[in-house]
């Protein structure tokens, strides 16, 4: 289990320092161990260029980009990367597995999940060929409405490549999956969390925390 | 538009079926490639194309038709009610268009034969690919709803098309769904193929053994591998359906692995490979042929034209006997495999309890202790007086299915029961059973031959059951023979001999293992029997039965029906496997057992082996005072152990205890004042959410050790409290989680579970009178449905307060959608709760 998994899956806890004994700590990493061995990576990406229309970014897919966050997330980028990654079925089943009987080790493993599959497509990420990227948007941020998931699973083909579908309500089946569009061409890391619509009752907030990934 | 040449359609079934096998059938290649190459953008509906690019499509057609394809698919791979809503064109619209392009094609072609002097026959198939949802447990998306699905686009096509096929499919339930709206709503040959990866399943998880298993069962005309992967990564998975496979196979490669640049996909195969593969896929005993992504014209062309004169290899596989789930496959006779009977309500008052008073936790608990002790097959048994057999059997089949992926075995005396039950059951099942009673097996046998599964027969019939073995011996080769007058293929029925007591029948327990070697060499069929009752009415039970297994295994038995959780029996099935020879170098019973250093075996899995399961050496978390470290478990108060989460030791404790105090006296000077402390430390950062948790789930156990004294005392728990994630919505960790904290306060929780109904909740509050009602929303999409929700519960007189919580709400949206009250947590919840329910 490397570092950067473990600490991820231990901000999705909320951990704050509390010490822990090294039974507990070879517990927590057994849990991230078996959501890695459970897990079936697999993402999917896509690069369109990006060209202006109406004074909104598009591109040659059946896509709609024209939001106000999306204009300022891909200001001065010739390109933009669309992906999709999942964690697969298996996982799903196994968290509601523990949920039954051991809910302590289901939500250690649920919180792994979800930093697993960020890693996963950071890591994707970071194996391509481009210098500078902004961080990765996801429909639902801002002012992007979660039905462009829809378009953006179309484009990618994600059903039928990695079995990443949706549901009538647009939530992401398997469910430890995550979508994102991220510009190609500028370095933007800086997210903003006043668009967000938790943002006042966000408990990473209180806690002087994000809940995303700090580079 | 159909021309005259066109032969009517009832023939052009007899006529693919004849070629079927015996010539290589030569289908098209990838449509959707061949459409972007020609316009189509990302993204677009491939289907609309049908309608305003019908040019192009008949094009398509027509040049694969052309390159020597005699099976072409109509352009409906995604045409489902969900995709097509969301163009300007309805469903009939998209596929008419669809098929009369493909008419016009095959006419074309047809025209060009008869100038050239070829002959040719064409067919055309109506293609249908997965719905792009998930059905439930895993997705939200319902059985029937897929069924529906798929049943109106057979509907529309099927007076039109020569035969049906199902494609790229990762989901077994799925393709069950699409199989039974094929072969119920018409009758077209049906040709059914999924996708895998390069593990060697598919993205569900299944195997090419269980597909096999599955579609032979369920009756398609071929099976086989279609997209997934180019030729030379298929050809280990074709191999593998090849060596199982009794009916003919198709196999539709992409051309190779993708390649992505910027704003194109090509493919790594070259025209000449491609053909050499599909020659050899020919050769090996494929019957069907054709390309999925990346596969032009050429590719079919190079094909076609390397496959002349080349027949398609005769294949004598033998037929074992296979039960799977969605994605596990069981064979019997690889070695010897365990059913495991506690999912049955006979005899067992908790169970029994809980099936009547719908609490599914208790019978998934069950399943998941066999699970873990290492049976391979779970018999599901729900039968009670009073009971809706068939709505429960389905609901427990449905929750088992969702967390387990052992083959179940479904047993009912009930034939509607078992129709039910295989109809939404997810893979081939065990069906427990028939018997040699004429009207039992006109009963029973229709189901299994239209839904596929193994029988299990038991020898007896009118007469009961006949003392000798021979006679039993007579009763299984009618059954097998009747069975095979439905069509049931013999590998296909398991008998069981029946164990009868030797206490009371001492003489007959021998004719039962004659009985079941003389089925076993005589008849050719696996066995199965039902253990535990050799012992009834014996002292010292478990050595009876455990000398009873020996024996029987000795005697061939392949299937013991028995309880996993008795170690000592499991480890006699463990045993008998070195000793017959089956456990070659003995490498699972070492693995089973090299930890066990009394000589009795203990491979069961302990259930709270999890993260942080507390034990008195790692009582110390940080946070808890020091007096709390390093203490002996025997001196540490109830208090104690719930703020240290002791899971493990805090059940016997508790027991203890009730020696010396009163269930409310433990709650109120141990637990209570436990929990608030563990909650004051949450609050204040000393404790971090898996800790809290932790110790809710320990105090939950001791709970559940009170819970009994209640009766006894004449008191019930406070509550209930019903819990639901609503409607649309499938995250459910948050109310899970206010579920064990709330229990831990000793509340009756009664969770509805995720993706409730509207209804479903409104009725649940009848049923229960709960005194508070919870609802999580994760989405903004799905606080409409909160909002539904509501909305329907406070029609409801009498309506108890109702509470709110998850990741979009807070307290101002709570208000405007009509909550009585906002927990932002778990623990807010509980004190809440507190509050309200005195």
């Amino acid at each position: 289990v490397s570092f950067l998994l473990r600490d991820e899956t231990l901000r999705y806890l909320r951990y704050a320092d509390q010490l822990l004994t090294a039974e507990q700590d070879a517990q927590i990493d057994s849990a991230i161990a078996e959501v890695i061995e459970c897990a079936r990576p697999r993402t999917v990406h896509r690069v369109f260029d990006l060209f202006e229309k109406d004074g909104f970014p598009a591109v040659d897919a059946a896509i709609d980009l024209r939001f106000a966050d999306l204009r300022k997330l891909l200001t001065d980028c010739g390109s933009c990367l669309l992906v999709a990654g999942t964690l697969g079925i298996e996982i799903d089943r196994r968290l509601k597995y523990f949920a039954g009987f051991d809910m302590t080790r289901y939500v250690i493993m649920d919180a792994a999940a979800s930093a697993y599959i960020e890693e996963i497509c950071d890591s994707l990420q970071g194996a391509l060929p481009f210098q500078q990227m902004t961080f990765r948007f996801a429909p639902g941020y801002g002012d992007v409405p979660l039905t462009m998931q829809k378009q953006l699973l179309n484009v990618l083909d994600a059903g039928r490549r990695i079995g990443l579908t949706l549901t009538s309500t647009l939530l992401m089946t398997p469910t430890k999956s995550i979508t994102g569009i991220v510009g190609i061409g500028r370095d933007d890391q800086n997210r903003n969390c006043s668009s967000c619509k938790r943002y006042e009752t966000c408990e990473y907030r209180r806690n002087h925390s994000v809940c995303y990934q700090t580079k | 538009m159909l021309s005259d040449e066109i032969v009517p359609h009832k023939s052009a079934r007899e006529r693919l079926l004849a070629k079927l096998g015996q010539v290589p059938l030569v289908f098209d290649g990838g449509m959707g490639s061949q459409l972007q190459a020609r316009g189509l953008v990302p993204g677009e509906l491939p289907e609309a194309y049908n309608i305003t690019h019908s040019d192009i499509v008949i094009d398509i057609h027509r040049e694969y038709l052309a390159s020597g394809s005699s099976c072409i698919l109509t352009n409906t791979f995604g045409s489902n009610r969900y995709r097509v809503e969301e163009s300007p064109y309805t469903l009939d619209e998209i596929i008419g268009a669809a098929i009369t392009n493909g008419r016009a094609a095959i006419t074309l072609e047809n025209e060009r034969c008869r100038k050239e002097g070829i002959e040719k026959d064409c067919f055309l198939f109506l293609d249908m690919g997965p719905i792009g949802q998930l059905i439930e447990p895993m997705g939200s998306l319902s059985f029937d709803e897929a069924y529906l699905t798929f049943r109106e686009q057979v509907l529309i096509a099927k007076n039109q098309v020569d035969a049906i096929l199902i494609e790229t499919v990762s989901d077994l339930y799925e393709m069950k769904a699409a199989v039974l709206a094929a072969k119920e709503n018409s009758d077209l040959p049906v040709f059914a193929t999924m996708t895998f990866e390069t593990t060697g399943k598919t993205l569900m998880g299944t195997t090419p053994a269980t597909m096999v298993a599955f579609l032979e069962g369920i009756g398609v005309d071929a099976l086989g591998v279609n997209c997934s992967l180019g030729p030379k990564e298929i050809a280990p998975i074709v191999e593998e359906i090849l060596s199982m496979a009794r009916i003919p196979v198709i196999v539709q490669p992409n051309a190779g692995l993708p390649i992505y640049s910027s704003n194109s996909t090509t493919y790594n195969v070259t025209v000449e490979e491609f053909a050499s593969y599909i020659r050899d896929f020919v050769q090996s005993g494929v019957s069907a042929v054709g390309g999925c992504c990346g596969t032009t014209p050429a590719y079919i062309k190079s094909a076609a034209a390397i496959l002349s004169g080349v027949s398609v290899k005769r294949r004598h596989n033998t037929a074992f006997t296979r039960i799977t789930s969605g994605s596990k496959c069981v064979t019997l006779g690889e070695r010897v495999m365990v059913c495991g009977e506690r999912l049955n309500p006979t005899g067992k008052k908790k169970l029994k309890e809980a099936l009547l008073n719908q609490h599914y936790e208790e019978v998934l608990l069950e399943a998941i202790h066999q699970e873990q002790a290492g049976a391979d097959v779970l018999d599901v048994n729900v039968g009670l007086p009073g009971i809706d057999e068939a709505a429960v059997m389905v609901k427990v089949i449905k929750s088992i299915q969702e967390i387990i992926v052992l083959p179940l075995q479904i047993d009912s005396s009930s034939p509607d029961v078992l129709e039910k039950a295989c109809r939404i059951y997810n893979g081939k099942p065990l069906i427990n059973s028939v018997n040699g009673k004429k009207d039992v097996m006109e009963a029973v046998f229709p189901i299994v031959k239209k839904y596929g599964g193994v029988i299990l027969g038991l020898t007896l019939d009118e007469n009961g059951i006949p003392p000798l073995a021979e006679d039993r011996l007579l009763i299984a080769g009618k059954i097998i023979e009747t069975a095979e007058s439905f069509g049931i293929d013999r590998s296909d029925v398991i008998i069981d001999c029946l164990v009868l007591t030797a206490s009371a029948q001492q003489k007959e327990v021998a004719e039962t293992l004659k009985a079941l070697t003389l089925v076993k060499n005589e008849l050719g069929v696996h066995t199965v029997l039902g253990c535990s009752n050799v012992s009834f009415g014996l002292p010292n039970r478990p050595l009876i039965n455990k000398t009873f297994m020996a024996m029987a295994l000795y005697a061939g038995l392949d299937l013991p029906i028995m309880n996993p959780l008795d170690k000592d029996l499991m480890s006699t099935v463990d045993a008998f496997e070195v000793l017959s020879y089956k456990d070659v170098d003995s490498s699972r019973y070492i693995s089973r057992h090299a930890a066990d250093r009394t000589g009795s075996a203990a491979t069961v899995k302990n259930s709270s082996n999890g993260a942080l399961s507390g034990n008195a050496s790692s009582g110390g978390i940080s946070g808890r005072t020091e007096h709390e470290t390093g203490r002996s478990d025997g001196e540490m108060t109830l208090k104690e152990m719930v703020v240290a989460g002791m899971k493990d030791l805090i059940a016997e404790k508790t027991k203890e205890q009730l020696l010396y105090f009163s269930s409310m006296q433990i709650i109120n000077e141990e637990l209570i004042p436990g929990l608030d402390d563990v909650g004051r430390k949450y609050e204040s950062g000393q404790l971090f959410l898996p800790q809290l948790i932790l110790s809710a789930e320990t105090t939950k156990l001791a709970f559940s050790v009170l819970k009994e004294t209640f009766t006894a005392e004449g008191k019930q728990g406070k509550g209930p409290i019903l819990l639901a994630t609503v409607e649309g919505d499938i995250h459910d960790i948050g109310k899970n989680i206010v579920r064990v904290v709330l229990e831990s306060y000793g509340f009756h929780v009664i969770d509805l579970g995720k993706d409730v109904p509207v209804e479903k909740v409104a009725e649940a509050f009848l049923t229960y009178k709960p005194q508070m009602i919870g609802l999580s929303a994760l989405m903004t999409t799905t606080v409409h449905f909160m909002e539904k929700t509501i909305k329907r519960l406070k029609e409801c007189e009498g309506i108890c307060p109702i509470l709110v919580g998850g990741a979009v709400l807070t307290s101002d949206v709570a208000r405007e959608i009509g909550a009585d009250y906002y927990a932002k947590d778990a623990l807010e919840s509980a004190e809440l709760a507190q509050r309200l329910i005195k």
